[in-house]
Order: structure tokens, then sequence, then C-alpha cells
């Protein structure tokens, strides 16, 4: 049976599921129709030992925020063991994009069989799914390099009355690193002002998530935050925000 | 007193989410969830005709009070020092040496509100209007959903139509359109695609692009290489103007104002009449704007409003967007009115203060809601309709969009009235 980008969202947003409405529909929408050859090829899910997992799914909500592709293969490994993956990437594909979305776009693809395959509750509990390489932070972009970075806000995700409505009374980071980027530091710190206990795993790292104090990031609350970040955007990139860095050799005195 | 507008039935649950399916990947809405509010609204708003022609009337008249405004203030720089625009867009403006860049297809939204004193406007969207994807496809998905009511206008098809017949006029039919936007924010790239796809539609070529991606020589733009390279021979611009002097000056952005040749719609300049503080320099003006005094509430500068009466005013940045920074005391939070309060009168020349109105609530599935009725014009003409609605008295971002239909059978789209010279507004009829 075919399935378009709009019956695999269906897959990875089901009706009645209290966490459908959150996953961003973009990369759906730029998906190619699945076929039968498709179809029964699950991914491969790393084996990982997470032996708090168990426990989590009792009460916690998770952020997985890994590198690339990697955060998809984890999400496939919590599907197995019983929570949602709720992707969240709020970003297209483009040629020659800053960040390649084309290996997250087949993982969501070919991990549809997985999640068919994990035949989850409708209630579990949910993974929210992010690039850690969204901002694309610390690196020049080469010319002719095509801006696609995207930054999460916390109208991306629900709300802490949401989560404690449906049970979550924590939220683990799930991520290498100890450092939470500024974007997701917005997220999380409304999460805890919200009354959710608030836990870092760094995954590799550790066995079992830390407490973690989300510390106040720059311009918390403000209303013009998300308006900001883009004026912080378009001033570190060379092309400015979603646009190609020139090429050295292309001329063109508009580029001074 | 009868509200002139009326809420439909809502859409079954299934109904409902069959409807946000096909808005997503039939009409390419890629943000129907903020946060914990679903954009999409299950119900419909209905007017009559007679309503719908009233507010196109006002709508048109405004468009061609603020063009003639924005030509005389333009020549007069000391009153643009007083609109809070960017500094560098302000000094732009202000020292200009070079012809304004030139407009084509102009394209504005008024945002009425049902008051106690009747129909009033909070603002104009004169730079650049949002809302295509909900005012168009999806409204149109909605009357075909609840089988009544009838679909108006699609803001999107009547721009396209608008700049086809632009290129037409320059000898350049089927001419090339970048479209120009924020590439990061996906929210933006729908609209940007939703209107390339008309554009192709009525024949034109077009390019997504960010601002970055143009060159500028000698005030023609062309696109960078790595974009595929051309000339382009009208630049649709859905990028905010106050965002446009953050980028690189190497860019060109001032050409989207200033001493371009290619033809915008809409030029940067249009931020002078979006800017909240537009009204304020009104008096000193020789052009005169009847109807937009008729239906704008009272607008003063922040320090201008006696202390003992400020939770009769609304505090707004001169430049805000979809209700940002905008704060109404009792809606707003304590925290957040005296906070904002406080920069309003501290950076008073970047804010505006406007007499609050009476909003008029109407009854509806979701209960009492507050709607904001955006009537677009492209060209001076009525040109579709973008409804939403909010719980508070207040349209910000968490606003639901809704369609907003003709109260009658789905028939044919009502024809846009034809224009007529300037006559005494007519007070709208109250619904039996």
């Amino acid at each position: 049976m075919e399935m378009d980008g709009r019956a695999i969202y269906e897959i990875w947003a089901p009706a009645g599921c209290p966490w459908a409405d959150w996953v961003k529909p973009v990369l759906f929408g730029e998906m190619r129709t699945m076929t039968a050859d498709d179809t029964g090829r699950p991914d491969p899910v790393p084996e990982l030992r997470l032996p708090w997992l168990r426990r989590a799914k009792d009460d916690a909500a998770l952020v997985v925020n890994l590198p690339g592709v990697e955060a998809m293969y984890v999400a496939l490994y919590l599907a197995q063991a019983g929570f949602r993956p709720v992707p969240l990437y709020n970003t297209h594909r483009a040629t020659n994009a800053a960040i390649d979305v084309d290996p997250i776009v087949d993982r969501l693809f070919f991990g549809t069989n997985n999640l068919r395959q994990a035949a989850l509750p409708l209630d579990a509990p949910p993974a929210f799914i992010l690039d850690a390489k969204r901002t694309f932070t610390g690196q020049t972009l080469s010319p002719g390099v095509f801006d696609n970075r995207w930054l999460v806000f916390p109208q991306d995700f629900p709300s802490a009355s949401h989560l404690k409505e449906h049970g979550r009374r924590q939220v683990i980071l799930v991520q290498r690193h100890a450092v939470v980027q500024d974007d997701l530091a917005h997220v999380l710190l409304r999460w805890q002002r919200g009354g959710l206990g608030v836990h870092l795993l760094r995954l590799g790292k550790v066995e079992t998530p830390q407490p973690l104090t989300v510390r106040k990031p720059s311009f918390f609350r403000q209303a013009w935050h998300r308006t900001f970040a883009s004026i912080g955007f378009r001033r570190n990139a060379a092309g400015g925000f979603g646009g190609r860095v020139p090429e050295p050799s292309s001329g063109g005195s508009g580029f001074g | 007193m009868t509200h002139p507008l009326r809420a439909t039935c809502a859409l079954s649950a299934e109904a409902y989410r069959q409807l946000r399916l096909k808005a997503i990947f039939d009409c390419g809405k890629w943000d129907p969830q903020i946060g914990d509010v679903s954009t999409l609204c299950p119900f419909a708003l209905q007017m009559d005709e007679a309503t719908c022609r009233q507010l196109g009337d006002w709508s048109r008249r405004m468009a061609s009070e603020v063009t003639e405004a924005e030509v005389e203030l333009l020549d007069r720089p000391p009153l643009l020092g007083e609109l809070g625009l960017p500094r560098a867009v302000s000094r732009l403006l202000r020292r200009r040496r070079g012809p304004l860049s030139p407009a084509a297809a102009r394209v504005m939204r008024f945002d009425f509100h049902p008051t106690l004193e009747g129909w009033r406007i909070t603002e104009s969207n004169t730079d650049v209007p949002g809302g295509y994807l909900e005012a168009g496809a999806i409204s149109r998905l909605m009357a075909e959903q609840l089988g009544e009511g009838a679909f108006t206008d699609d803001p999107a098809d009547r721009l396209a139509a608008a700049i086809g017949r632009a290129l037409a006029d320059a000898g350049r039919s089927g001419g090339h359109v970048a479209v120009l936007h924020a590439t990061a924010y996906t929210d933006d790239v729908q609209v940007a695609r939703h209107l390339a796809a008309y554009l192709t539609r009525h024949g034109m070529r077009s390019t997504l692009a960010s601002p970055a991606h143009l060159h500028w020589r000698e005030g023609r733009a062309r696109l960078c290489a790595a974009v595929g390279g051309g000339a382009v021979d009208l630049v649709l611009r859905f990028f905010p103007g106050e965002w446009l002097s953050n980028l690189p000056r190497h860019c060109g952005w001032s050409q989207c104002l200033v001493g371009g040749r290619t033809p915008l719609s809409n030029p940067g300049w249009t931020l002078v009449s979006q800017s909240k503080r537009f009204p304020l320099i009104w008096p000193r003006l020789r052009s005169t704007l009847p109807t937009w005094a008729a239906l704008m509430p009272e607008t003063r500068d922040p320090r201008d409003v006696p202390r003992r009466d400020r939770h009769a005013w609304v505090y707004k940045p001169a430049l805000g967007r979809v209700g940002e920074g905008v704060t109404v005391h009792g809606v707003s939070s304590e925290r957040q009115w005296r906070r904002r309060l406080r920069k309003a009168w501290l950076w008073h020349g970047a804010w505006a203060a406007q007499r609050r109105l009476t909003s008029l609530p109407l009854a509806t599935p979701l209960g009492p809601m507050h709607a904001c009725i955006g009537v677009y014009t492209v060209d001076g003409e009525p040109a579709g309709i973008y409804g939403r609605v909010s719980p508070r008295p207040l349209i910000d971002d968490k606003a639901m969009d809704v369609a907003v239909l003709l109260d009658r059978p789905k028939a044919a789209v009502v024809p846009a009235a034809p224009a007529r010279s300037p006559g005494p507004a007519v007070t709208i009829q109250e619904r039996n």
C-alpha cells in the first residue's frame, strides 16, 4: 500500500494522541511516497543502556537534543521502549543547505515502519526530538551554502500545564553536552517555573539523569525574543540569515 | 446591540481533524499549533453582504488616503524622525538623495474590530500584511467543509494578478519575480511558497529568496549566481521592513527603499504608515485622512497620556507585529503592564498609546470570543478577508485563524464593488 507524506505524518501524529498536534509537519510535506518496497524495512535501532527509562515512563517527558540523524536513531530506540517520538524539526530542504535534513527525512520516512511495529498506545509518554546542530553555531558558513538554520521557541512545545495534565511531572533532556543551548533554555526554564522538574542525561557520560537548574538565558520572556533571535543570526552570517554566502569568484558589485 | 458577525456551528472532531490535515498538506500551512493553541478555528464567522461591502468601502478609502499621505510624508524629513523607525531606515529616508524605489501591486490590510462604538480599526498593515494562506485557501476549505456561507476572495490570487498586470504594463509579461522572505522561519517560507504558487498560476516565473540573495546593480535587482542568477523584474517582499536594516550593508537592502529601479510589492518606505505613531503626525500633514480618523481610536505619544488615565489606553511598540508588546491593563499581566508602561514612557519615541476600545464579544461554540476582521486591499481595491478570534480582547499570536464567510448559500464570489468617489460614510445596518 502506498503512503504519501500525509499518511506518513498520520502515523507519527495519530488521531487521539495528546502530543500529535506538536509534530512539525514541514518535512513530511517534502517526502516522497512510500511504496510497498519501502514498507517492512524498519531502520536499525541502536543498542543503548538506559536503565532509567522504565521509571521515566511513569511521569517524564523526554527532550532528545542530539546532532543530525543521531536524534532520530535514539527516537526509534525510545519508541521500542514505549515513548512516542514527537519530531520538532522546523526547517525545510534546500539545495546545498547549511543543515542537511535529507538523512533526517529518510529516518522519518523509514522510521515509520519502526513506529508501526512499536504499536505504541496513544497516551505513550512523549519524547520531543530536536537536531542539536539546528543553530550551526560556532561555524562559518562556506560561500554558496544555503542558510536554513532554525531555533526552537516555547510555542513549539506544550506548556507545563498541558504536560502535567497528562501525568508528566518532569522533563529529561537527553544530549551529549553539559551546556544547554540558549533557545532550549528558554523552553526548559518556562517548564521549570511551571512546576516541572528538569533533569539532564548526558548520553554516553552518565547513566542516570541529574537534576538541572536552568540558568536564565538572555532576553528570557521578552516578547521580541523571537525577533531578536533572527536579528542576532543576521548579524552573524556573512550573507545574512537565510541567504547564501557570496562566492568570492562570483563578483557582483552588490556584495561590495 | 446586535453583533455584526455570527459564528457557525463547529465542525465535528473528525471533520476538524481532516480540515487540519488538508490545511497542512493541500494548502501548505505548517504552523497549525502555537503552544497549547490549535490556530485553526473549528467554526467560521459569517457576515452579511452589506457589512462586507461597508468594510470594503472603508478599506478602499483608507488605502487611497494613506497613499496620498505617504507621498507627502516622505517629502517632509523632519516628520519621519517621529515615527519610531529603525535608525538606519529613518536616516536613509530623511537624507535620501535618490528617488524612492518604485511600488507595484501595493497590498495592505486593515484590521477591524466590532466594538460598542461600532466598527473600528486598531491598526493597519501597510508594509507586509500576513494571513494569505488563512484568508484564501484555508477559508475556502472551511466553506466547503461547512456547506454554508460563501467564500469571499483570495488575497494571494488578487495580488498575483495585480503583479501580472504590473509586469504586463511594463512590457514584461510572464516576468521573473523574486519572493523575498526570511528563510529561517518556516512560517514565512510557507507563505512565500504559497505566493510563488499563485505567481506561477498567473504565468510568471518566481524564485524564493532572502534579501541577501539579491544583487543591486544601478538600481536593478538580480539574483546571485548560487540561487540561479538572472535579472529580476519585480520583488515581492514578504520580509518586514524593520528587519531590513539588520542585514549587512553589502546586501544592498537600502535599495528596497531608496534608489532601486526594480519595482517592489511593497517597497520598504511603506514602513512610514505601518508605524503605530503614524496618526501622531496627521495634524501636521496637508493631506487629510478622514476615514482613518473616524475609524481609528485617538493615538498619542505615551508621555502625553495623563497618569490618572493610563488604564484607559493601550500601549503598543511603534513597529510591533502580531500583537507583540501590546499592553492592555487587565489583559496583560500586572508585571507585563508595569514593565511595558515603563518602557513606553522611557522610550516613548518607539511607542504609541491608543485610546482603549470596548470590544464586542460574540457567542461562539468555544465561548465568547473577540474578533478581528482584516480586510486586504490590492492596488486600492478590497481583496479578501483574514479573520482572527481570541477569548481575550487582544489579538496576538495565540489568536485562532477563522474563516470569514458571507452569510448566504454557497455561490459565486462576490464581485468587488466598483470604485467610486468618496462620499459620506455609511453606518452599518444592524442585523435583525
